[in-house]
């Protein structure tokens, strides 16, 4: 191999792995330990997690510029004024302001909690409204409106999580509290009024009160090894009105950076972060670990820049294409195979933070999917050598990342599992193999856009270039078949060792199972001879509906066993897609006289 | 008829049934949606023929899964005798082919055959019964005053059916006044049928069978009990709603009630304990298990298992999985759902035939598709 054949996909690692390098002063705040939704994450996750929840992407625009979501978080918690002007809830509906007139007839813009103060009234009852109705019932607007109540609310409570937000000087209060408490408690047994019942009363509702709205917990069990519920951080603190209970030693340590960070005195905030990571490396090493790379996990942002980079290669083959450049086709080549390396590492990051197969829930499979079309990409690439399998397995890569982003908008993307799934072998087996039958079904289906658009518009498209493209299009169909039947039977078996069924009918079941017969019908139809080339391909662009539908759109119908998230804008979406690809059918229909290529 | 046969055992025919099979398949799922998983699948996938409402005539439009199945069959095994002939080069072809008539035939056989029921008990219960979820009984209940019971039991069939209802054993016959699938029960004293126990302030109206999955049909019945020389005790309300105990003689011995069908099992299975767990700082339950102990009346040796999540208990033909739980009252009972299929095994062996049918035809096809591609390249 040259030198300069390396150069690619060098660039392209040091784009990747570029914030590796750059340290800030938050990055020992970002990886403290908490725990949420059932699993210990960094902290740095909770902001990604939220942010995206109430304003559909991770950077916050300021006045002053983008800041990152750990230190939105930490402003929300030290400086709330502040935070409160921060243009971040997503509207995503143009009649929720439409009173307020054109400026706010738009179809997607944010506004500050500020602003939705100023309508709190009417946003509540809208909701509550709303609420009253069940949620499969529900017309968009009141969808909207009870998602936006739930975002005001999760702002609220992050605001509330760490300190109460009136609290000027946060170590200090801690420490009156734990002061007034002997003396406290005891006026109290005497039903005496005094300076110091009156502090503990009014600090014990103010800690209550964060106690109450914590988000996440920040006080682990004391043995590591003991999974088990962690501790708010206002329970901690109360927790020493029970005079046997020591103070938990990240408790002042916590409330000093919070101080810290709120006093703008950054070395001493880094010191204090510096210490809770000390006391973690000590006692909870393991933990320490796991949220590090979780949090540099999230920081390199690997399907984001792979998202990125996937676009490049669609262009490089594209004006390798136009201007017959084979250069330009090798290093896309070069290019696209670094994707693949990174695409695998992260994946088994995920699949090491989560410590579960790739696959545990829609977000994951559309990773996956993509991941399965890049290898299938990469073999065809090496096959022909002419960029089709590069562009395929880049536009299905694109896509699928596209879709995950969209799945990620409800929450962390790690979930836990419902009891039912919670099997590695099922996991590793069955949604594996059939996560992989879609990504065959789409593959075949691009190829034949290749056929249909490639043939209708340009004039690239001659026999030999048919014939083979119609070989590759039929193999991935049977790859296909094959997939999409052992995945299927693997779930029946999986569904007859926990529930006795080997097949129930359920929906997502009948989902893999139209699949399993569409792509047979198009093996048998050429057989019988009712298809050839041009039908194949036809019948295998409609394939991406039954593959869509198959995937989510039995999650729309809301029954059954598999039916988890999914809403309404996914269901715009879906029936676009599928207008599309009735788009490309009808044109794969019209008679190939009038098609640009074929003519004699 | 020679015609015939070649059409039953073509190809073209096997397209058409698997078109057939994909279309019932997407409107079934899609009929799921209002009709409840259950009785979609009755309607599209275990019937014959499927029936559309035009004008208020059933007419048939589709053939029904079922059909569907006897036919790709008869497809398949008329292909057998004619083209799918066994021999070295499609042999992966063959055993796909041949494994696809055996999980049909093992698909009809579990649909005719198989039956599921459920168990629900709290910790320290003991039971000797399985019940059906969807279907009830009338029963009436011999005190045996040896502590045994004799239990008389008619069907739901019967009962909705029949207008008296007798049994050999039973000194009385049943006269049914009036019985309802799925009903509504008001207090009206006026309209009620029943002159004893709990039902005569209660008038029960029809209401259409319910098919949402999670929700059960309250059957009820107004029922006249006549004695040997045909003079009337009375008339009681029953419903599976109720669970009171309501005798129809002076001397206590017989009681009468509607609840689900029993299945009743030579032994009793009893929950020692059952645990279940969350995720740390969540609702999202992770883990349930029953730790049971199953036990013969007579002195037959029993014993005990765990039954959790993806890890069944397969006993006397019956396989108890662990479903869910309830919790009422501060009571957890366990839920076991019970499957008795004798035809359990097929679908594993057809689809161990099948894939590796498609297993060995794909690689095949593989190695030969990358020769080739080799050859040319050399040339």
């Amino acid at each position: 191999m040259k030198l300069r054949q390396l150069i690619a996909p060098l660039l392209v690692l040091a784009f990747v792995i570029s914030p590796l390098f750059q340290s800030t002063s938050l990055d020992y705040y970002s990886q403290i330990p908490v725990q949420e939704g059932g699993r210990v994450k960094p902290i740095d996750s909770i902001a990604r997690n939220y942010l995206i929840m109430i304003q559909g992407k991770q950077s916050v625009k300021t006045k002053d510029g983008k800041i990152s979501p750990i230190e939105w978080l930490l402003q929300v918690q030290t400086n709330p004024e502040k935070t409160d002007s921060y243009e971040i809830f997503l509207i995503e509906n143009p009649q929720v302001f439409s009173f307020l007139g054109d400026q706010y007839y738009k179809q997607k813009y944010r506004v500050s909690f500020n602003h939705l103060l100023k309508y709190q009234k009417y946003i509540m009852a809208q909701a509550e409204q709303a609420e009253q109705i069940e949620a499969n019932k529900r017309n968009p607007l009141q969808e909207e409106f009870v998602t936006l109540k739930n975002r005001m609310i999760i702002y609220s409570k992050l605001k509330n999580t760490i300190s109460f937000e009136l609290s000027e000087n946060f170590s200090k209060d801690i420490q009156t509290f734990q002061n007034s408490i002997p003396s406290g408690l005891n006026d109290l047994e005497n039903k005496r009024s005094s300076e110091e019942l009156y502090q503990l009363n009014f600090l014990f509702k103010q800690f209550k009160v964060t106690a109450d709205n914590a988000i996440f917990a920040m006080i682990p069990p004391e043995d590591e090894a003991k999974i088990g519920d962690w501790q708010e951080l206002g329970n901690a603190i109360l927790a020493s009105l029970n005079p046997n209970t020591p103070p938990h030693p990240l408790i002042p340590l916590i409330a000093t950076a919070r101080d810290e960070f709120k006093a703008e005195n950054m070395s001493a905030f880094t010191a204090a972060t510096k210490e809770i990571h000390d006391y973690y490396k000590k006692s909870h090493p393991k933990i320490l670990r796991h949220t590090k790379l979780e949090q540099r996990f999230n920081q390199l942002e690997l399907f984001f820049k792979s998202y990125l980079l996937y676009i490049l290669c669609i262009l490089g083959i594209l004006f390798s294409w136009i201007f017959g450049n084979s250069q330009i086709r090798s290093n896309t080549h070069r290019i696209f195979t670094t994707i693949t390396v990174i695409y695998t590492i992260a994946i088994l990051l995920r699949m090491i933070l989560q410590g579960r197969p790739p696959v545990t829930n829609l977000y994951s499979s559309a990773i996956f999917v993509g991941y399965i079309a890049i290898l299938l990409a990469e073999f065809i690439e090496r096959l022909e050598k002419n960029g089709i399998g590069i562009l395929i397995g880049s536009i299905i890569g694109a896509f699928s990342l596209i879709i995950a982003h969209f799945l990620s908008l409800s929450g962390d993307t790690l979930e836990m599992m419902q009891a039912v799934l919670d099997s590695n072998f099922w996991l590793s087996t069955h949604v594996i193999i059939i996560t992989m039958g879609y990504s065959a079904v789409f593959f075949a289906g691009l190829l034949a856009h290749i056929y249909i658009l490639g043939g209708f518009l340009t004039k690239h498209i001659n026999k030999e270039r048919a014939k083979r493209l119609t070989k590759l299009c039929y193999g991935t169909i049977g790859t296909a078949l094959l997939l999409s039947f052992i995945g299927t039977v693997l779930g029946g078996i999986w569904g007859d060792q926990s529930w006795g069924r080997f097949w129930g009918w359920d929906p997502k079941e009948n989902g893999a199972m139209l699949i399993v017969l569409w792509t047979a019908i198009i093996l048998h139809a050429r057989l019988v001879g009712w298809v050839k080339e041009r039908g194949i391909m036809v019948m295998a662009v409609f394939g991406n509906i039954v593959c869509s539908f198959s995937w989510f759109g039995v999650n729309l119908l809301g029954i059954g066993l598999h039916s988890y998230g999914f809403t309404e804008k996914g269901f715009i979406w879906l029936i676009s897609f599928c207008a599309s690809q009735i788009i490309v059918i009808l044109i794969g229909l019209v008679p190939q006289k009038i098609w640009t290529s074929f003519k004699p | 008829m020679k015609k015939a046969l070649k059409f039953l055992g073509s190809l073209e025919f096997s397209v058409i049934n698997l078109t057939l099979l994909f279309i019932v398949t997407f409107l079934g799922t899609l009929a799921q949606v209002k009709l409840g998983i259950y009785h979609a699948t009755e309607l599209y996938f275990g019937s014959l023929f499927i029936f559309w409402n035009v004008l208020g005539l059933k007419i048939p439009v589709l053939p029904g899964g079922f059909l569907i199945g006897i036919l790709m069959t008869i497809n398949l095994i008329a292909a057998h005798k004619t083209k799918l002939v066994f021999n070295r080069q499609k042999i992966g072809i063959w055993l796909i082919h041949f494994g696809v008539i055996l999980l049909l035939l093992g698909a009809g056989l579990t649909h005719l055959m198989a039956i599921e029921t459920q168990l629900k008990f709290k910790e320290g219960e003991s039971v000797n019964y399985t019940y059906y979820t969807r279907e009830v009984e009338l029963v009436v209940i011999q005190n045996l005053k040896n502590g045994k019971d004799h239990v008389i039991s008619f069907s739901q069939d019967q009962l909705l059916n029949q207008n008296t209802l007798t049994h050999p054993d039973l000194p009385f016959t049943l006269h049914v006044k009036k019985a309802l699938l799925n009903s509504e029960l008001y207090f009206d004293s006026e309209l009620s049928q029943a002159t004893n126990g709990f039902g005569q302030e209660i008038y029960i109206k029809t209401r259409k069978p319910e098919t949402e999955d999670n929700k059960r049909n309250i059957t009820s019945a107004y029922i006249q009990v006549l004695d040997e020389k045909n003079k009337s005790l009375g008339t009681w309300l029953l419903s599976s709603a109720f669970k009171y105990t309501q005798y129809i003689d002076k001397d206590q011995l017989f009681r009468i009630e509607i609840r689900q069908r029993r299945d009743y099992t030579p032994f009793y299975i009893t929950l020692n304990k059952f645990t279940h767990q969350r995720y740390p700082g969540t609702d999202i339950p992770h883990h349930y298990e029953s730790d049971i102990t199953i036990t013969y009346p007579d002195s037959k040796a029993g014993f005990s298992d765990r039954i959790y999540m993806n890890h069944p208990l397969r006993y006397e033909g019956k396989t108890y999985y662990q479903a869910s739980f309830s919790e009422a009252k501060n009571v957890t009972s366990s839920i076991l759902q019970v499957v008795e299929n004798p035809s359990w095994l097929m679908p594993y062996i057809s689809c161990l035939i099948i894939s590796l049918g498609l297993i060995i035809h794909f690689a095949t096809m593989l190695i030969k598709f990358l020769r080739r591609n080799a050859q040319k390249e050399n040339s």
